[in-house]
């Protein structure tokens, strides 16, 4: 193991989400949220060998789900989960993109139900993707467009 | 078939089977069966932006097939107004009635609403978005004059790009084995992503910005009005208006039978002069207005089977 591992805290349990696309870990944190267990670090343009740069960020005593970890394909699709059990990876999980995604992402039509009412939250239907971009159709005003990080909530 | 209880809210979310079946509603109900089907109904008719048009067609759809209706025709009078949520209108009507018409100037209000009732949603305009029951009458309409939907020529002329009614229309088409062909200024072309579900759907369309290159080829012409508000400059817009206007000099040089359309209200794209041809179906289409939603109206209360 390299020392560069110890740049960000090793943790005995918990999540590690690596081989994140350089500097899109803050938006992953940012909707996956800091949950109150453990310790989160977050380490950004870290050197790798695979993609040049990476992000990495570990979560102590958390395990995310997949619906969770999915969410990131938006951002990073080769990133790589490990969930860690007592210093052990006891699962690699691969992020698969989700057909729906609910919440994270905000419509861009300014006259989507979503934008003009508090109690209608958004919801995506994933149309197509590809390694450099994601359409989305709005479920309710059936706009599409493409995910870019300002849409995100 | 069972419609009892289902939405009608997008195209997007039909069969061709399902359109078929509300077509075949439509003309049972225009020949006088399932007369007093809808006794014992009630429509809410929810226009929170007027539509006059839309708005009287619903309700003499239910009248006329012995329900009865309630609603709120100006948005000034809904407690919308006093910051009651969307969400909150729908669970709180829905305990008042049988189906909801709803009109609303944002788009996906029909399906919000949809989402926290149990009560069948129509969805009669959202913004920009969809407008299903328009687009099933004016398949009955082509399909009355036809007898078929397959084998025409079908020309969608001016405003397609912001035109709801020629999306909405031109996705129901795909269904079926016609050729599309767009007439529209440059400025005004269909939106990419509606070319491109057409070429997925495997549908031959031809763009053009003169109707007199494919007039003669046309089985229907659909006419929609181009708005002075999508041109920065009235010159401007008066000088691609003016080619996109139907009368009697134009009509005679597109092919003989032609059957011209308009979703109505129309304001001078088409002259009046062209009303009393034969080419003119545009007050029959939306004559079609009634059956269609009668028919629409008894398969989701389940009142027609
Ligand atoms: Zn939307």
């Amino acid at each position: 193991m390299s020392d560069q591992h110890y740049r960000v805290f090793k943790i005995e349990n918990g999540t590690v989400i690596d081989h994140i696309v350089p500097t899109m870990a803050l938006k992953i944190i940012d909707i996956l949220g800091i949950r109150d267990k453990g310790l989160v670090s977050i380490g950004i343009n870290f050197d790798s060998g695979k993609t040049g740069k990476k992000d990495i960020i570990k979560f102590e005593n958390v395990y995310l789900d997949k619906t969770e970890t999915d969410l990131i394909a938006l951002f990073s699709p080769h990133a790589t989960i490990n969930i860690i059990k007592d210093n052990k990876v006891i699962e690699k999980r691969k992020i698969e993109m989700p057909s729906v995604i609910n919440s994270i992402i905000k419509c861009p039509n300014p006259t989507c139900v979503t934008n003009n009412y508090r109690d209608c939250d958004t919801k995506f239907i994933v149309e197509r993707f590809d390694e450099n971009s994601t359409i989305v159709r709005c479920y309710y005003c059936e706009k599409e467009t493409t995910v870019i990080s300002e849409l995100i909530k | 078939m069972n419609f009892k209880g289902k939405d009608i809210i997008s195209l997007r979310d039909f069969k061709k089977e399902e359109i078929e079946y509300i077509l075949q509603k439509a003309s049972e109900v225009k020949e006088g069966r399932h007369s007093n089907s809808l006794k014992g109904k009630v429509l809410a008719s929810l226009f929170f932006e007027p539509s006059t048009r839309t708005r009287l067609s619903f309700e003499a759809a239910m009248t006329l097939l012995g329900g009865n209706f309630f609603g709120i025709a100006d948005p000034q009078s809904s407690s919308t107004q006093k910051g009651e949520t969307l969400k909150d209108t729908i669970k709180t009507i829905s305990g008042y009635c049988d189906v909801i018409a709803i009109r609303h100037p944002f788009e996906g209000a029909a399906r919000a609403s949809a989402d926290v009732t149990e009560i069948p949603i129509i969805n009669a305009g959202d913004g920009s978005n969809q407008h299903p029951t328009q687009t099933l009458l004016d398949l009955y309409t082509i399909k009355e004059q036809f007898g078929s939907l397959d084998g025409l020529n079908i020309g969608l002329l001016g405003d397609l790009k912001y035109g709801r009614t020629v999306h909405s229309l031109s996705m129901a088409l795909s269904f079926y084995n016609v050729k599309l062909f767009m007439i529209s200024p440059e400025l005004l072309k269909m939106p990419i992503h509606y070319a491109q579900y057409l070429e997925n759907k495997g549908i031959k369309y031809t763009e053009t910005q003169n109707i007199f290159d494919v007039g003669q080829d046309l089985d229907i012409l659909y006419v929609t009005r181009i708005q002075r508000e999508r041109f920065g400059d009235l010159q401007e817009y008066e000088k691609v208006a003016g080619s996109y206007k139907i009368n009697l000099e134009v009509l005679d040089k597109l092919n003989k039978k032609i059957k011209i359309m308009h979703p109505l209200p129309r304001v001078d794209e088409i002259d009046d002069s062209v009303d009393k041809t034969d080419n003119a179906i545009y007050f029959e289409q939306a004559h079609n207005g009634i059956p269609v939603r009668q028919a629409i109206l008894g398969l989701v209360t389940g009142a027609i089977q």
